[in-house]
């Protein structure tokens, strides 16, 4: 039987976690929006996707966001590190194009316990680096009646075991809630694994 | 003191040229001579003539654009340099300098031996420089431009009577009248009744007299010197390691900051010479994200930038300057301190010392209904997070450049199409069928004709509410309730559109009403949610139209005429998301769209991105998990994808 997902959720601080699937920044977005303060969005500057305040606002006050634009990998793992390793923002995301290897993946999981601070990577499918406390795959679903069912399968996980949910958000009292999953639910598709 | 040719000196000293040389400047869409030299002079041109006129009459000048800023700064410079003569310097006019010697002459030698000291210096540095020295100010100006020399004290008037009057600086209109009235030098003027030419010129003219002739005080003001944050350490050994850097850092840091705070004033922009034995000199700059004035703070955060310094043999001098300060008033400390914003512009000046400070951005609301418009990202270290944040719809979380999709088979007149086989949306069709959808989506593309028309391009809002209804109606409509349709609504209207949906009709969530258009600034927003059966959403029997009969109430309002057969029924397929489309090499399928919201462009700001006109954005949620923000431009059809919801 799963365990209870908010065991699970905001993730553990201190560590860095990874996040991947076409849903991964709503993932970010919903764990700023369970910390309190304000939180540094670190993305490469030649992306041609960009957050959109308005699409945050479900979630979170833009105005507790910094966005740190880089230039290529090496600038934006510097940058997460040394706010990691600062400690004055509680969390840390980044959009990650690279693979990370060992070395790097440890060091930031080094500064994130220096600093007390949560990291967030959010790599594309297959690229994740062995450091990472947790990974989760997000990926959106299709329900009948809800526009913000997702499924978030825990794929890697440090201390626990590999789990799903499928999640829920209610905009308007910015609240994440646990749903059934799928296969009770008349009219969805059953998503793939 | 005044320097004629002060510009194209100082231009002449950067790069000396042999010849006629002047100084352009565009004015009033002419390129006119600002400053020429001495040579040009003779060649007869003057300053304000065309460029065009001087290269005709001497063809061999030479030019460069004038810099007139510059020049301003250049004489903030010798303002400077004066000081050296006496405390009082200010600036006379643009072109000089007015000093006020009184009791500083004899450190010289005299008046004299002043102005001859004065005279060499400049000239070895290359300035032309028209001296006079007399009693009053204005008497030294007159002396200064027509013809040099010193009035001598207390014979003021035997030096000025010859001159004529230009000399008391007065307006050309002024000096005609003067020359006319046979009143030609500064004696016969001075001679001459006082009231009749208070009459005559009012009295500014006699002011200007008083004013060389010391009855009225005319002081001189003197510019105070900006303040200086600059502070430097020479230091009798080479020094190297970076140790040692910092510590020198931190003492200049601590006499920089003691100045800073006896201004009130924060350091914006510091930097940091370090000069090496060999007199090569290497800078670390420091931004930070806040005016800081506390050298505990500071200090580590050159850190970084002292550690990339090469130190060759050594470094023996440190020089810290604040290039850029900002007020900083004293602040309360209250008991509840607010260390974690202090920690947080610490982290953005060390961050920004990799990356850039203008890198580090926040979210800024704008006033606009472009979705790429509504926000800008400011740099966190200029600006303050601002708020609320306001959208009446929802919003994709991710907005890309809008990127278009392929409609894939089954266009929405396919799907709607009743067909006896349960699926035929993935083979090609019969090419009857794809003939006769390419003339309909010509016909929704090109100017609505006959009764297939397509309300979608009309950029009124009630043409366009009605032109989704005409969208929604064939989506579902293969029923008896459809044909219904004109018996029940012949002349449907906005208003009567709510009323004409059953209450049954869960599944249509809110119709467009006037309430959906949005004040402001020209677009205009509508929302009609259109959600299909969920059996309809079914693979198997995804377009099989019976199914759907039950559950979707005949459409409301149209302007579009009755459908009498499926073969003519007007079909608007623009409308309507495409049933299946293709992105990024993703086959996806709608399962459920929500909209359209229409956009119209902001006719007043140029966007080449708008160019194809209106938009009706429709949040599709396709039966692959995908939720997208697709639109579709109705006045050069096409179907784009711009964001993504979570």
């Amino acid at each position: 039987m799963t365990t209870d997902l908010f065991a699970r959720f905001p993730p553990r601080r201190g560590r860095v976690h990874e996040a991947c699937g076409p849903a991964a920044p709503a993932f970010a977005a919903l764990c700023a929006a369970h910390t309190p303060g304000t939180v540094i969005w670190v993305r490469p500057a030649w992306g041609s996707d960009a957050l959109n305040p308005l699409g945050l606002s479900a979630f979170l006050d833009p105005a507790r966001l910094l966005l740190a634009q880089v230039r290529n990998q090496t600038d934006g793992l510097a940058s997460m590190e040394e706010a990691l390793r600062d400690g004055a923002l509680p969390l840390v995301v980044t959009e990650l194009t690279e693979p990370l290897d060992l070395t790097a993946g440890r060091r930031l999981q080094l500064a994130a316990q220096a600093g007390g601070s949560t990291g967030l990577c959010l790599i594309p499918e297959g690229m994740g680096s062995n450091a990472a406390e947790t990974r989760w795959r997000c990926t959106p679903v299709y329900a009948p009646d809800d526009s913000t069912l997702q499924r978030w399968a825990l794929i890697k996980n440090k201390s626990g075991t590999p789990e799903a949910w499928h999640v829920g958000w209610e905009a308007e009292t910015r609240r994440l809630h646990v749903v059934s999953p799928p296969g009770e639910r008349p009219g969805a598709a059953a998503p793939s694994g | 003191m005044w320097f004629p040719r002060l510009a194209s000196d100082r231009a002449l000293r950067r790069h000396p040229v042999e010849g006629p040389f002047a100084l352009i400047l565009a004015q009033g869409g002419a390129e006119r001579i600002y400053c020429l030299n001495r040579e040009a002079g003779r060649r007869g041109l003057h300053p304000g003539m065309s460029h065009t006129d001087a290269r005709a009459f001497c063809p061999e000048l030479r030019s460069r654009p004038a810099d007139p800023q510059g020049d301003e700064w250049f004489l903030h410079a010798l303002r400077r340099w004066a000081t050296r003569y006496c405390p009082w310097v200010g600036i006379e006019e643009d072109q000089g300098l007015v000093l006020d010697v009184s009791g500083a002459t004899h450190l010289f030698g005299g008046e004299e031996a002043m102005l001859s000291d004065m005279r060499q210096r400049l000239m070895r540095t290359g300035l032309e420089v028209r001296l006079g020295c007399a009693d009053t100010r204005g008497g030294a100006w007159a002396l200064a431009h027509h013809g040099e020399g010193i009035a001598p004290p207390g014979e003021l008037l035997s030096a000025l009577e010859a001159l004529p009057v230009a000399a008391l600086r007065l307006e050309a209109k002024t000096v005609t009248a003067l020359q006319r009235l046979g009143l030609r030098r500064i004696g016969e003027l001075e001679a001459a009744a006082r009231a009749p030419l208070a009459r005559r010129f009012g009295m500014e003219l006699l002011r200007r007299l008083d004013c060389a002739m010391g009855r009225q005080p005319e002081p001189v003001t003197p510019l105070s010197d900006p303040p200086h944050y600059g502070v430097r350490m020479a230091l009798p050994d080479p020094i190297g390691l970076q140790e040692d850097v910092m510590e020198g850092v931190s003492r200049l840091l601590d006499r920089l900051c003691d100045k800073l705070k006896r201004r009130e004033e924060g350091a914006r922009v510091l930097r940091l010479t370090l000069r090496r034995v060999d007199m090569e000199a290497q800078s670390v700059d420091l931004r930070l994200a806040r005016p800081l004035r506390d050298p505990a703070r500071i200090l580590p955060l050159f850190a970084r930038g002292v550690g990339e310094v090469e130190a060759g043999f050594g470094i023996d001098l440190l020089r810290l300057e604040a290039l850029r300060v900002d007020r900083l008033p004293a602040r309360q400390v209250a008991h509840v301190s607010s260390d974690r914003d202090d920690r947080m512009d610490d982290l953005i000046s060390r961050l920004g010392t990799r990356i850039g400070l203008e890198n580090i951005q926040r979210f800024q609301p704008l006033d606009s209904h472009i979705p790429e418009r509504a926000f800008t990202l400011a740099p966190a270290a200029w600006s303050e997070p601002e708020g609320p944040w306001y959208s009446l719809r929802p919003r994709p979380l991710r907005l890309f450049p809008p990127e278009p999709v392929t409609p894939l088979g089954a266009t929405p007149l396919r799907a709607d199409t009743p067909r006896p086989e349960g699926r035929r949306t993935a083979p090609p069709p019969p090419d009857g069928e794809r003939d006769r959808r390419e003339h309909l989506l010509a016909a929704s593309g090109a100017a609505p004709a006959g009764d297939r028309r397509d309300p979608a391009p009309r950029p009124t809002l009630g043409a366009r509410e009605a032109g989704a209804g005409a969208a929604a109606l064939p989506r579902e409509v293969p029923t008896p309730g459809a044909t219904r349709l004109p018996e029940e609504a012949p002349a449907p209207t906005l208003s009567a559109a709510p009323s004409a949906a059953p209450p049954g009709n869960a599944t249509r969530g809110s119709l467009p009403t006037a309430g959906a258009r949005e004040s402001g600034t020209g677009a205009a927003v509508g929302t009609m949610e259109m959600t299909a059966p969920a059996s309809a959403r079914r693979p198997a029997e995804a377009r099989a139209p019976a199914p759907s009969s039950d559950e979707e109430p005949p459409a409301p309002a149209s302007h579009v005429p009755a459908p009498h057969s499926d073969v003519t029924r007007p079909t608007p397929q623009g409308g309507r998301p495409p049933r299946c489309f293709r992105w990024r090499r993703m086959r996806l399928t709608t399962a459920r769209a929500t909209g359209p919201e229409r956009i119209t462009p902001e006719w007043w700001l140029e966007d080449d991105n708008w160019r194809s006109g209106l938009r009706d954005y429709w949040m599709v949620e396709t039966e692959e998990g995908r939720r997208l923000w697709l639109f579709y431009t109705p006045q050069a059809p096409g179907w784009f994808v711009q964001g993504e919801f979570p």
